[in-house]
């Protein structure tokens, strides 16, 4: 166990060592050793290729020159005998100095069909050698036969493996009369190739170390340049979080970056959550003041302080109205943080539909008057029962009439009605205002929104949370909420409450 | 005229309670502003309605009920709770078995509260 704990830290250790590694560091040493690496594999292939290229050559010559002499005695060397004729005729035919001229030839001899030698270049230091191994065997005399053509045999000779090349001489009548022998050191030529090799080797470090060099400049010169909207962005992150951190945290570690903007990601939702909870506790708090400013209103308008000259009663009338909004207003706010927090009871009963319409109506009128607004009813004569909480309905049709009331501008009509639908009764406010932008339609239910360029015809502008509520309340009623009209046509809000089910018999 | 009792430790919460209960609806008003004050008010005299905060800083309207129950004082006396919030889980039997009546949440028009004295006045009266 203890040796497992001391690897974990050994571990550890190193993780730590190569977190604090810059990026730039990092970048630099992982492309270098790429290059690098692809450098010395692609010498490496070169190189070999090259020494393939360069042996398969030498035996290709090998090869044509055999086929030359070949070609040269065919029919000429008769009798096969070492004879002044047959000594000048290889003479003449020049073909025998090429033997004497070539480094790499080790031996080259003639022999009759029989294995006798015939003929022996000068200056062959494997003379005893080959005088051994004069008789050629029965295979080699038996594919002589067949072939004719060159074939190449290994020897191992002290100073290295010599290759024999072999041919066959014909006759003119095609009769075998004898073989050619040529030794060729392969080994020389692979040890020349080996030092010309060695000679590359040595320069290719050389080579690999400057471009490696050279590139690892570039691409440091890269990170670097890369690596610095990291680091901005990394300061950016910690600034938004009011985190100082840590200072020996890597300024430039994505892995770090990815962390804070998870934090960052976190502290957005958070912050959207507790901009309700803020509006909330404000709302809260501001309940017994606006108590108070209502309390004080009404004593005032009902003579608390004495009688009132008429405008004096026409401002309070002002201040009332805005007081009553700001209660809407906090009141609507209470219930979305009630409805977020699941501290929302609805008493689901059946709603006589027409009724309830009408009631919402009703509580208008007066400010229709004032308004100088229409307010017309369009309730189906046998629209059916709806299930829902009466008082929570009638709240959403309250709001829904304030807002059209809001937005429509005088001499305008505002109409609220019910359809029966298969399985709901649908209910609509509809106005004769500006109307809603297609576009927008489904945004104006979204907390705090706020269409763009339409300004209400009275009243205040609003926070954006009347249609929210209403939502949400028809929502947990099993309903469902959208907005209608094109811009210029009015607006229209449909909302459905489940159908009351009639039982039968 | 009639003798109400506000209990509520918000004093402009109190004030205009007692402006609008005895300035402009006659009645006498006598304010506390802790649990304990006002069981030593019901203690010092008859009242003909009660308006109690939810909460207070020595206690609750509930203790204020559950006090004076324990004193034989006040049991059938009209009592209305003006709160905030609405508690989840508000038992209307286990209060209307100290005459609390109902809960009014703030904020409540005006002409809610003057009907709900008058209704509980009238009642008293009868």
């Amino acid at each position: 166990m203890p040796g497992k704990i001391q690897d974990l830290t050994r571990a550890r250790t190193l993780l730590a060592a190569w977190e604090s590694v810059s990026l730039r560091t990092k970048v630099t040493l992982f492309l270098t050793v790429y290059i690098a690496g692809t450098i010395a594999v692609v010498s490496g292939v070169v190189l070999h290729l090259e020494n393939q290229r360069v042996l398969v050559e030498a035996r290709g010559e090998a090869d044509a020159i055999l086929r030359d002499f070949a070609k040269t005695l065919y029919g000429r060397w008769n009798p096969l005998k070492p004879s002044p004729e047959n000594r000048k005729s290889l003479e003449e035919s020049g073909i025998r100095d090429q033997f004497y001229n070539k480094p790499n030839i080790a031996y080259s001899a003639f022999q009759d069909s029989k294995g006798r030698l015939l003929y022996i270049p000068r200056r062959i230091p494997t003379f005893g050698w080959i005088l051994d191994r004069t008789t050629i065997d029965a295979v080699t005399r038996r594919k002589l036969a067949i072939t004719g053509s060159a074939t190449r045999t290994f020897y191992d000779e002290p100073e290295g493996a010599v290759v024999e090349y072999l041919i066959q001489i014909r006759g003119k009548n095609e009769k075998p009369m004898g073989v050619v022998r040529l030794g060729l050191r392969e080994a020389r030529i692979r040890h020349t190739l080996d030092e010309s090799t060695r000679q590359t080797l040595w320069k290719l470090p050389l080579l690999i170390v400057s471009i490696t060099l050279v590139s690892a400049l570039i691409v440091f010169l890269l990170a670097a340049y890369l690596e610095s909207p990291i680091r901005a962005l990394h300061l950016r992150a910690r600034q938004l979080l009011g985190d100082k951190g840590d200072s020996r945290d890597r300024k430039d570690s994505l892995a770090q970056l990815h962390q804070e903007f998870e934090g960052i990601e976190k502290m957005v939702q958070g912050l959207k959550q507790n901009r309700t909870e803020l509006v909330g506790t404000i709302s809260h708090d501001l309940r017994s003041p606006i108590q108070s400013i209502m309390g004080y209103i009404y004593f005032l308008r009902h003579g608390g302080a004495g009688p009132l000259a008429p405008e004096v009663e026409r401002y309070l009338g002002l201040i009332d109205e805005n007081a009553e909004h700001f209660g809407t207003f906090i009141d609507n706010v209470l219930d979305l943080v009630r409805l977020d927090r699941n501290r929302l009871q609805l008493q689901m009963v059946p709603i006589a539909v027409p009724e309830l319409v009408q009631k919402s109506v009703d509580l208008f009128r007066p400010k229709a008057v004032k308004d100088k607004l229409k307010l017309a009813v369009a309730v189906e004569p046998d629209a059916a029962s709806a299930v829902g909480d009466a008082g929570r309905v009638l709240q959403v049709l309250a709001n829904l009439i304030a807002n059209a009331m809001k937005f429509t501008p005088s001499g305008g009509t505002i109409t609220v009605g019910a359809v029966n639908r298969e399985d709901s009764v649908e209910l609509f406010v509809s106005d004769s205002g500006p109307g809603i932008p297609k576009e927008k339609q489904a945004l104006v239910f979204q907390e705090f929104y706020q269409v763009p360029d339409t300004d209400p015809a009275r009243g205040p502008k609003g926070l954006g949370i009347g249609l929210t509520l209403c939502q949400r309340l028809i929502e947990a009623q099993g309903g469902r909420i959208w907005a209608e009209g094109e811009p210029g046509k009015g607006a229209t809000i449909r909302f459905t409450l489940p159908r009351q089910k009639v039982s039968v018999g | 005229m009639a003798r109400i009792l506000v209990l509520d430790d918000d004093i402009p919460t109190r004030q205009f309670l007692r402006d609008i209960l005895e300035k402009l609806l006659k009645h006498t008003v006598s304010e506390a502003g802790r649990v304990s004050a006002a069981v030593e008010l019901a203690k010092g005299g008859t009242f003909d309605l009660m308006l109690l905060d939810l909460r207070l800083p020595d206690g609750t309207a509930l203790d204020l009920c559950k006090a004076l129950d324990g004193l034989k004082i006040a049991g059938d006396v009209p009592k209305w709770v003006v709160t905030g919030e609405k508690p989840l889980d508000w038992d209307a039997a286990l209060w209307a078995g100290f005459g609390v009546r109902g809960c009014l949440v703030k904020p409540f028009p005006i002409d809610t509260l003057v009907s709900i004295v008058n209704e509980c006045l009238g009642k008293s009266k009868t």
